[in-house]
């Protein structure tokens, strides 16, 4: 008898479940949406030319005797009769649609809402200033803002998103290395040229024809950060502590592999969780350790935590060198307030720089976001990675992305933070030339290296937290 | 014989249908919510068998999914094992991890069980990201691109996937439908209707609880190593995560108990989930988490044998 | 290394007055109603959102918010107590669990949805570190160790002095006897449970002057509670008090001299040691 009703209601069962798929099929339709483009045809004649001439000096290994000057002359002279083919009379330019991809909500958020402004900052120049990109008709930039939040499996379908149905020509994105290196292998997978703004080597290590990466990485940061110590302040031992996600770690492996080769002593080194509340279990080793030294991988929150445990608990050491990347210094300044002071910071690029470029990049940043404001960091290493862009479409005169692609790797110019020419995996080869050492004096980010762009001495030891 | 016949017939149409979709729906939008719907419905039927038959909740079938998921992918980076055979690999760790976790919790009188899933979860995930030498860390692990390789369980299209799929869902029905029928399934009944009565009637119920969660950890990996397959990437949040862990259990409690209250469930939060995912971008996801939470809480409430239930009282009632 | 093994013992015991609270409101809820809420974790975001938002727009020491965040967790308490959690408890005992976990789902959402996945921290709160015998302590979890002891103490009153706390404790001992004695068994859970999320409350707004918040920072929360309570014993306030300090002291132990990323490891194996020498189960104790 229970045999008999239950076989009838499994028939009601699975018709109603066949029932419930052809609606899921149906609604599913219902939101599917069609794009159509008209064609249309006009005939445009047009002339452009720019010639950009710029000459940099740059020292390629710190402390070293002899100085390397290298003046690269770049010329690009861009002369071009258009004649496009498009019907519809006195329609300007399609927009050249890129894609944004940062962390808007979630842990990272700060960060990435700085490297946002820095990028609108550029497209700012590229409409308004210029008027458009020059090659293509005066079309210009429509930036596609998506967000990470932090997360890389919303990373990687945003970036899906953002080619599919927006149809983007490029992404710049995504701060995070472990949301870059998912959301970068997206667009591989699509064939869509990818600007990284994050440090991991493995965004450029994977042998990817699409993704390049123009900021200085974590490597050459790293480097720098460990040679800083040894070399320009002399000190003979380190505590290396860094966070222990993507980032942290190849900052952590990176450090003790430098350290090694150049014969500092690391006397105690640990991964931490950046959501951790207490790292007093981590700082109280390392007072008894002693080192002179702490070479630090963080992000924002964690940073602060760090010097603001440090001086409760007494931890005193002779410098702090975060490698930067994680940190936005301003913020930092303005979370960890007076125990900042004699922090040291690798970066890019500092807003005391004098090349023209940097003060360009002042000016129109000033004029979106407000007089008192100044870029950062974050801002500066994503405006560099849309001037990247940007110049690879301008001799693209195309906006097809394997065209803009092919472009990109035949990148010669010079930015904010300095050349930028990119090698096989799409990486540029000025990476630890192109990397500042900055430090809090005065409750202000100063550079103090590399001697050419420095505006202050760099000071070390630094005193005691109760000297202060 | 004509029962027979009407008993099978309807899923087997059902499966035909599902087979041509392909050949009339084109867009990849489709068939990925499609897969998705698939995808939860499988996993909900997965976690009942522990979580539903045996009547023991787990709050933490993340684990079994994670460790398919890690296991086929480090295996197969490290060795080059494909993942197909990695697969079982991980359902066989699944198992034992759900043994281990079982064993001192089933003894117990109380849902233990829940709670070690649960601080199991946390501690797998703390543990992925310590060791990040062997696992990736909190980086996680991409999947090297191979390619179309059927041989190495990757495609680059879609289509591949969605019959994958639909396959272990069918297998997985399979096996819930010979349980339901089997002395196991009769004495999993017992074990949940009255623990008591079933052991002084001489059922080994420590025993089959055991299985139980062996069998649904074993299934239950095989998704991990599909999924990660299909996205080509895993990290401990994915693997080990708070929405992971809570997936089947909200499919299972909303679509109801029995063979096919998984894919009621599935079917209905699927296309809502992908739909707000690709409207609004990957932003709003938490609206629609909240309204997950809100709905488990709901039909725990007032209807707690879910849809399924619910239709079963609306038939009866119509027949008499 | 003298002074550091003291330093380490002092921030065990002051992380173990943190766990106390968290665990306080959970052990008297499943001393009564011999379940444990999972979603207590959430609860407690959900004060440390509200002390949060009441000190950034209001100005309102952390310390002072317990005035508004124990009355109106205890009002959730009830609510959910009244409409939900009564009519659970008389069917399947799974039940419960599934609704919790629905609760968990639903805040931390409700949490990210509202205020967003980012960190939040209390801007320009001023905590002193002052040192003493050698050893340095730090303001804000000194309080919170304090307010650990103390309302434990007066739990402990609540309970072993008053007509109420007489009440609670015969029910959490045997229903039916208490119901024979006269206790309106329904009024005594819907208080336990009101105060049981109070506490919650409670633990939430003194955790935000150390802790960083996110809609997450919850659940780890409900995990070390739920052992904390195995650890000392449903119901058992003291048993709360104890084993808060001791999984404290054993988690900084650990945090030092093995990792500080595998710190929390200690809680879980806490959790398998009890459950495995101890298989009577929670509820076993007072039985």
């Amino acid at each position: 008898m229970l045999h008999k009703s239950c076989s009838a209601i499994t028939k009601l069962e699975t018709g109603l479940v066949i029932l419930v798929i052809i609606l899921a099929i149906v609604a599913g339709v219902g939101y599917w949406q069609v794009s159509t483009v008209a064609p249309v045809t006009t005939t445009v004649t047009s002339v452009e030319t720019r010639t950009v001439t710029q000459t940099s000096t740059v020292t390629l290994t710190p402390g070293a005797t002899a100085t390397v000057t290298v003046t690269q002359p770049v010329t690009t002279t861009v002369t071009a009769t258009i004649t496009q083919t498009v019907t519809e009379p006195t329609k300007p330019p399609e927009p050249i649609k890129i894609g944004v991809l940062f962390p808007l909500t979630g842990a990272a958020a700060p960060m990435g809402e700085g490297h946002v402004k820095g990028i609108q900052t550029y497209a700012y120049i590229v409409n308004e200033v210029w008027g458009g990109i020059p090659t293509l008709g005066g079309a210009k930039i429509e930036l596609v803002i998506a967000d990470t939040t932090t997360d890389p499996k919303v990373a990687a379908s945003e970036a899906e998103r953002l080619i599919t149905k927006e149809k983007v020509v490029a992404i710049l994105g995504a701060y995070r290395s472990a949301d870059t290196l998912p959301a970068s292998e997206v667009a591989e997978r699509y064939g869509v040229p990818f600007v990284a703004s994050a440090g991991h080597p493995l965004i450029t290590g994977r042998g990817f024809k699409y993704v390049f990466r123009a900021h200085p990485p974590v490597v050459p940061t790293t480097n720098w950060a460990v040679d800083l110590v040894k070399n320009v302040m002399g000190y003979s031992t380190v505590a290396v502590l860094c966070e222990n996600s993507a980032m942290g770690q190849s900052m952590y492996n990176m450090s003790l592999a430098r350290a090694k080769a150049l014969g500092l002593t690391v006397v105690h080194s640990e991964l931490y969780s950046s959501a951790a509340p207490d790292l007093s279990p981590m700082l109280l080793k390392v007072k008894a350790a002693n080192p002179d030294a702490i070479i630090a991988g963080s992000y924002l929150t964690d940073a602060v935590l760090m010097v603001k445990q440090m001086r409760e608990y007494d931890v005193n050491v002779k410098a702090i060198v975060f490698i930067g990347g994680g940190v936005p210094p301003e913020k930092f300044l303005e979370l960890a307030g007076k125990d900042a002071e004699y922090v040291i910071i690798t970066g890019l690029w500092n807003h005391d720089s004098k090349r023209p470029s940097s003060i360009e990049f002042i000016e129109a940043w000033k004029k979106l976001f407000g007089a008192e404001t100044l870029p950062d960091q974050m801002a500066a290493e994503a405006y560099e990675s849309a001037v990247v862009l940007v110049d690879a479409i301008m001799r693209a005169r195309s906006t097809d992305p394997a065209v803009i692609r092919a472009a990109l790797t035949k990148t010669q110019l010079i930015s904010i933070s300095g050349p930028i020419e990119f090698d096989e995996r799409g990486e540029n080869k000025y990476g630890y030339a192109n990397t500042h050492i900055l430090q809090v004096q005065g409750g202000k980010w100063v550079t103090v290296l590399p001697a050419e762009a420095a505006t202050a001495k760099l000071i070390t030891p630094m005193p005691p937290w109760s000297a202060r | 014989m004509v029962k027979k016949v009407t008993k099978f017939l309807l899923p087997l149409v059902g499966l035909a249908a599902l087979c041509v979709v392909p050949l009339f729906i084109t867009d990849l939008t489709i068939i990925h919510i499609l897969i998705y719907t698939f995808f939860f419905a499988y996993f909900a039927a997965a976690w009942n068998i522990v979580g539903s038959y045996a009547g023991q909740p787990s709050l933490g079938h993340a684990i079994f999914f994670g460790i398919g998921g890690y296991t086929s992918s480090i295996l197969f980076i490290n060795y080059g094992i494909s993942p197909w055979v990695g697969m079982f690999v991980g359902a066989i760790l699944a198992a034992l991890a759900a043994l281990a976790l079982g064993f001192p919790t089933f003894r117990v009188r109380g849902p233990f069980f829940a709670f070690i899933t649960l601080a199991f979860t946390l501690l797998i995930s703390l543990l992925f990201v310590y060791f990040h030498d062997y696992t990736g860390g909190a980086t996680g692990l991409p999947v090297p691109l191979k390619g179309d390789a059927p041989h190495l369980f990757q495609f680059n299209s879609k289509l591949p996937y969605y019959y994958i799929i639909l396959a272990f869902f069918c297998v997985i029905t399979y096996v819930t439908y010979r349980l339901e029928k089997s002395k196991f399934g009769y004495y999993l009944l017992a074990i949940r209707e009255d623990e008591d009565a079933a052991a002084s009637v001489g059922v080994h119920v420590f025993k089959y609880k055991l299985m139980a969660a062996a069998l649904s950890g074993f299934f239950t990996a095989f998704l991990g190593t599909f999924y990660t397959q299909y996205t080509r990437f895993i990290d401990p949040h994915e693997a080990f995560g708070l929405w992971r862990t809570f997936q089947p259990m909200l499919i299972s409690v909303l679509g109801g108990p029995g063979l096919w209250g998984p894919l009621v469930g599935a079917a209905i939060i699927t296309p809502i989930n992908e739909s707000i995912i690709m409207f609004f971008g990957g932003r709003y996801a938490t609206v629609g988490m909240m309204l997950y939470g809100l709905i488990v809480m709901l039909i725990i409430l007032f209807m707690p044998s879910g849809i399924v239930g619910v239709l079963r009282r609306v038939y009866t009632h119509f027949r008499s | 290394m003298q002074e550091l093994l003291g330093q380490i013992i002092v921030q065990g015991l002051l992380v173990g007055g943190i766990y106390t609270l968290a665990a306080a409101g959970l052990t008297l809820i499943a001393g009564v109603m011999k379940i444990i809420n999972i979603a207590h974790g959430e609860l407690m975001m959900l004060a440390m959102y509200t002390t949060y938002f009441l000190y950034t727009l209001f100005g309102l020491d952390p310390l002072l918010s317990v005035a508004v965040t124990l009355p109106l967790f205890f009002a959730i308490g009830c609510f959910l107590q009244m409409f939900c959690i009564e009519r659970l408890i008389k069917g399947p005992p799974m039940s419960v669990i599934i609704f919790a976990a629905g609760l968990i789902f639903f805040a931390q959402n409700l949490a990210a949805t509202l205020w967003t996945q980012d960190f939040r921290v209390l801007r320009g709160y001023a905590t002193t570190t002052f040192e003493l015998f050698g050893l340095r302590l730090t303001s804000t979890r000194l309080a919170i160790l304090a307010s650990a002891v103390i309302v434990i103490v007066l739990l402990y009153l609540l309970l072993s002095k008053t007509k109420v706390g007489r009440a609670i404790r015969a029910t959490s001992q045997n229903v039916e006897a208490a119901q024979l004695m006269g206790v309106n068994v329904k009024l005594i859970r819907l208080l336990s449970f009101g105060l049981g999320v109070a506490l919650a409350g409670l633990a939430g707004s003194l955790l935000i002057s150390i802790y960083y918040l996110y809609p997450a920072v919850g659940t780890p929360f409900s995990v070390i509670a739920l052992i904390i309570v195995f650890l000392g014993g449903a119901g058992s306030v003291f048993g709360a008090l104890l084993g808060g300090l001791a999984l404290g002291i054993v988690e900084a132990f650990t945090g030092f001299y093995l990792a500080l990323e595998l710190k929390d490891i200690a809680a879980y194996i806490a959790f398998i040691i009890i459950l495995l020498v101890r298989p009577w189960g929670l509820f076993g104790v007072k039985e």
